[in-house]
């Protein structure tokens, strides 16, 4: 226990101690009564004396008890205060989660994780040493960090209790998958903890508190920072149930573009029985066109696809429910399509799916070779639009005009190399390259990891479309190239010494690129070659059509418009009517840039100009649709984590609030005390006088 | 036990005896558990021989014995002189003592009206009956409302230890003891001891004497009570006590003032404090009565919240006091 002011107490005391008894032996103010005869009065108060040995004491009983009063207040006056070990340290981080899974409603009353999170902090900014109400103490400081998809700092560090509820009060949910090691890093940043060299001695130690349920993506990849107590403030229940989508796509048929079929994956934790059913709407511009009932099948957690860091995340997963849905129909204009599972559960983000079916079109496709046969009869065998094929010179040539050139939905370079300028950069465009490696940012041949030696595909993505029935598990790769690959790549299969299949994103770029000729397998005698043509085609041709590309909340939008496009507004569809839209501006080459998006939901983005080929018009607007779908297996799974298993960390877990407070002033406990033993006086007091 | 706040005074003997009460206790007479030498004739029988129509017995004549009396048929047939003897029938003395002290002035309904109405009633029946009624009054003063004269004024205030009204006969005098009565208000402080000598040495003759009073004499009731039967009267002691004498409904830090004397005593009320009192009040009044039960004193304790016809019809009747 310390004591902020005892000084001030033990003046008081002083004071205050001999002044009450000094008040209490004073002449009583007693009421005059006039009586027949004080005779009686006199025996009996005589007698009662001599009956009553401790009569005297008895009297006094008053006074101690005033005395026990004044204690209670001197001592509340000093202001002592219990704190727990960890309350050693004078800053604190307060790290709130506030991804999609923390807008689950499992609280009491209805309320949701981050209102739970939100009130457990409160609380604990509540119990910061705030220093001595008379002179200076201890103060504790305090910054608040919120993360979802990114992290943001909403109140830096700051003694002021009144600025910290502030900011939490501001928080506010978002339907974004959980990222916390940026949270951490600009944790460890802020408390100047993050290494060791940078550590001040001078400074306390700082400890980080984490509210969150444990739906962490990231957390295998994250760095905690040193020399800070990290504490994770469990939230959420373990009673939520949760029923969501999870995947959905849409595709149109090879054979006939006017048909459409839309997949949808659907999640179900938390209470359930084995073969639950669960309703699955598809509405179609907002019309429900029909109800699917879709049977849950229980799924073993070593099946889950989820990339689970470790054996906790997945025990985690444990007691998931999946099951799908598809729906085919034929619509040959384009549509904003809604999938919806009628199921009343803790977390509705995550119930509603969109996706936007383009209109029916073929692909037009230019063919860059040098007069292969494999590639070209595939693609001649597909239902194209248009098929052009290329020399690379002529090819060079054509680039030139970008008009000419962007008619092309996809360029195929079979093993070539567009001879371009000299700056070696493709001209702006969606490609598949086979067996060569392009000159796009973040993809760099290295001809030193070539690979010479039959090689075989160890690991691809089994449930993207474009990998899936690809064939890998039969292929055999003679020759591969090197390559180095940055950020802005994906790798969708890996051979034995290196990548074998990568998506590569830049600006104005989008390609899918293998590092082997397909010449240079078995791969073109394989029915999965095709496949993996026909979806690399619609991947890059369709990229709305690939869910994987899809936005999901706190991602940005970033979509390029045809030029000349004004009036560029984007507004949730929701909002819309409201006229509730935010401007934007397009730059040179058409882009608009917004962002990060908080909510799932469609976003309309309106310009006054020439609708894109996939576009829509409405009025004198064009409009575009960019789906936000939450799409997230782990934000759905709202079964809170049973530990928070970051690396290199030993993390408390705390469940309930009222652990969180660092100290406990026990000024209000003593008044209170001090009030009850007033009361106590006055009850014995009137007992004594009451007739 | 608290003084009475207004206390309302009797203007005239209707107040203190209603029409209704009178009649009521007209057909009762006082009666005593002794009988006493009266000094004139009245209707109760005397230990004496006397003039009354009922023959009592003969003696043998002597010189100076009034001639008619003589029974003459016994001469006739003995040839002696003997005197025929007749029962007498003497009055009875009816002395009320009224305590007329401050103290007597509280309680509601106040003790000293109620001392009124009892003093009138038993004065009342002893009128009626054609005995002697006497009333003394301890301490007390004359009312102001009722002073006679405007010279007495200064006087007013100053307590009187005893006064007296004497020997009234016959219904004709209720008037007079009616106005006696309503002149008198409480006030000063009752020497008891000093009093009942004085009421003693000026007696004549013996009687029934009432005493109404609280008793609260600090100086001790025993004195008092033994001059007074040392003279041989047929005392009852009336202690009358107010119902908030019996139960105080006072709490808390008060000041208890003295209405007699001024004395105080500070003390805290509490429960424990008045289950003393009540035990101590009760001791008194046992000890009180041991004492008169010991000297053949009747004596009895009455609440004035009991009406006064109970206590007349019933009370007073039940220890022979009243026939």
């Amino acid at each position: 226990m310390t004591w902020l002011t005892p000084t001030i107490a033990i003046a008081s005391a002083a004071v205050l101690a001999p002044a009450l008894v000094a008040l209490y032996f004073l002449k009583l103010k007693r009421k005059d009564v006039e009586i027949s005869t004080t005779l009686l009065w006199k025996k009996a108060v005589h007698d009662m004396q001599a009956n009553a040995p401790l009569q005297r004491l008895r009297r006094n009983v008053l006074l101690l008890l005033q005395l026990l009063v004044l204690a209670g207040g001197l001592l509340a006056l000093g202001q002592p205060e219990v704190s727990r070990e960890a309350s050693q340290i004078a800053r604190h981080v307060l790290l709130i989660d506030t991804s999609a899974s923390m807008s689950t409603r499992d609280g009491a009353g209805g309320d949701s994780r981050l209102a739970q999170a939100k009130r457990e902090a409160d609380a604990f900014i509540d119990g910061l040493r705030e220093g001595a109400l008379w002179g200076a103490g201890k103060r504790d400081e305090a910054m608040v960090i919120v993360f979802s998809a990114d992290a943001q700092v909403v109140q830096p560090f700051t003694t002021n209790k009144l600025a910290l509820h502030r900011a939490i009060d501001a928080i506010t949910p978002t339907d974004a998958p959980t990222h916390i090691a940026e949270a951490l890093r600009l944790a460890g940043a802020m408390t100047n903890s993050d290494s060791a060299d940078t550590i001040d001695a001078t400074k306390p130690a700082a400890a980080i508190h984490i509210w969150t349920d444990g739906a962490i993506s990231d957390i295998d990849a994250t760095q905690t920072p040193a020399n800070t107590a990290i504490i994770w403030e469990k939230t959420g229940g373990e009673s939520a149930h949760n029923v969501a989508i999870t995947a959905i796509r849409v595709a149109r048929a090879f054979d006939d573009a006017k048909r459409a079929r839309i997949f949808v994956g659907v999640q179900s934790v938390g209470e359930q029985t084995q073969g639950a059913m669960v309703d699955v709407e598809l509405a179609i511009d907002g019309t429900p066109l029909s109800v699917q009932r879709v049977a849950l099948q229980p799924v073993a957690s070593g099946a889950s696809d989820t990339k689970t860091a470790n054996g906790a995340s997945q025990a985690s997963l444990s007691g998931i429910m999946r099951g799908s849905a598809v729906f085919s129909f034929s619509r040959p204009t384009g549509a904003l399509l809604t999938a919806r599972v009628l199921s009343n559960d803790a977390l509705a983000a995550d119930d509603v799916a969109r996706v936007v079916l383009p209109p029916a079109r073929r692909l037009r496709v230019a063919l860059v070779s040098t007069g292969a046969l494999f590639v070209r009869t595939a693609f001649e065998g597909m239902n194209l639009a248009k098929l052009v094929a290329f020399t690379p010179a002529e090819a060079a040539q054509q680039a030139r005009d970008a008009d000419a050139w962007s008619q092309f939905d996809v360029v195929v370079l079979d093993g070539v190399m567009i001879e371009t300028d000299a700056a070696k950069r493709l001209p702006p465009g969606r490609y598949l390259a086979l067996g060569v490696i392009p000159p796009i940012p973040g993809l760099a041949a290295e001809p030193a990891n070539n690979v010479d030696a039959p090689t075989l595909p160890i690991e691809w993505g089994r449930t993207s479309a474009l990998t899936r029935d690809a064939g890998f598990e039969r292929l055999t790769v003679g020759k591969a190239l090197g390559v180095r690959v940055g950020d802005n790549v994906e790798i969708r299969m890996q051979l034995e010494q290196g990548p074998g299949v990568l998506r590569v994103r830049a600006p104005g770029l989008d390609a899918i690129v293998t590092t082997f000729a397909p010449a240079d397998s078995d791969w073109p005698f394989d029915p999965g070659f095709i496949v993996f043509l026909g979806e690399a085609l619609r991947a890059l041709g369709d990229p709305a059509m690939d869910t994987a590309g899809a936005l999901t909340p706190g991602e940005t939008i970033v979509e390029r418009l045809p030029i000349g496009a004004s009036d560029i507004r984007l507004a949730p569809l929701t909002a819309e009517e409201q006229g509730d839209a935010t401007p934007l501006t397009a730059d040179q080459s058409g882009r608009v840039v917004y962002g990060p998006v908080r909510s799932a939901g469609v976003y309309t983005l309106r310009w006054r100009g020439e609708p894109g080929p996939e576009d829509f018009v409405h009025g004198s607007d064009s409009v575009r649709p960019v789906v936000v779908n939450l799409l997230d297996a782990r934000e759905s799974n709202v079964k809170p984590a049973a530990d928070l298993a970051l690396p290199a960390a030993s993390v408390v877990t705390r469940a309930s609030a009222a652990d969180a407070a660092p100290r406990r002033a026990l000024w209000p406990a003593l008044l209170l005390v001090a009030l009850g033993l007033s009361l106590v006086e006055w009850w014995l007091y009137n007992r004594r006088v009451a007739i | 036990m608290l003084r009475t706040p207004s206390p309302t005074r009797p203007r005239s003997l209707d107040d203190l005896l209603d029409a209704q009460l009178a009649t009521r206790i007209e057909g009762l007479d006082l009666s005593s558990r002794k009988i006493f030498a009266g000094r004139l004739k009245g209707e109760r029988r005397s230990k004496k021989r006397g003039e009354s129509v009922e023959f009592a017995d003969h003696r043998p004549y002597v010189a100076g014995d009034d001639l008619r009396f003589i029974d003459w048929n016994i001469y006739g047939r003995l040839d002696r002189l003997f005197l025929k003897l007749f029962q007498e029938e003497e009055d009875l003395s009816l002395h009320v003592v009224l305590d007329a002290s401050a103290s007597m002035d509280c309680g509601e309904p106040g003790k000293f009206a109620y001392a009124q109405r009892v003093t009138a009633s038993l004065a009342y029946i002893g009128l009626v009956n054609l005995n002697r009624v006497s009333l003394t009054m301890l301490a007390g003063k004359e009312s102001e409302e009722n002073a006679g004269n405007e010279g007495q004024q200064a006087a007013q205030t100053i307590a009187r230890p005893t006064q007296t009204l004497r020997n009234l006969r016959g219904r004709r005098r209720a008037r007079d003891m009616g106005d006696w009565l309503c002149a008198a208000a409480p006030a000063g402080a009752t020497d008891f001891g000093a009093a009942a000598r004085r009421i003693a040495l000026s007696r004549q003759g013996k009687g029934v004497m009432v005493v109404l009073s609280d008793f609260f004499f600090k100086e001790g009731y025993e004195t008092g009570l033994r001059m007074l039967i040392g003279r041989g009267y047929d005392v009852f002691c009336v202690q009358l006590l107010s119902p908030q004498e019996l139960e105080p409904a006072i709490g808390g830090d008060v000041r208890l003032r003295d209405i007699e004397d001024g004395d105080t005593a500070e003390v805290t009320i509490t429960a424990p404090l008045l289950a003393q009192y009540k035990a101590t009040l009760g001791a008194y009044t046992e000890q009180f009565r041991l004492f008169c039960a010991a000297r053949d004193i009747a004596m009895m304790t009455i609440s004035t919240a009991t009406p006064v016809e109970t206590v007349l019809l019933e009370y007073f009747r039940s220890r022979g006091l009243l026939r």
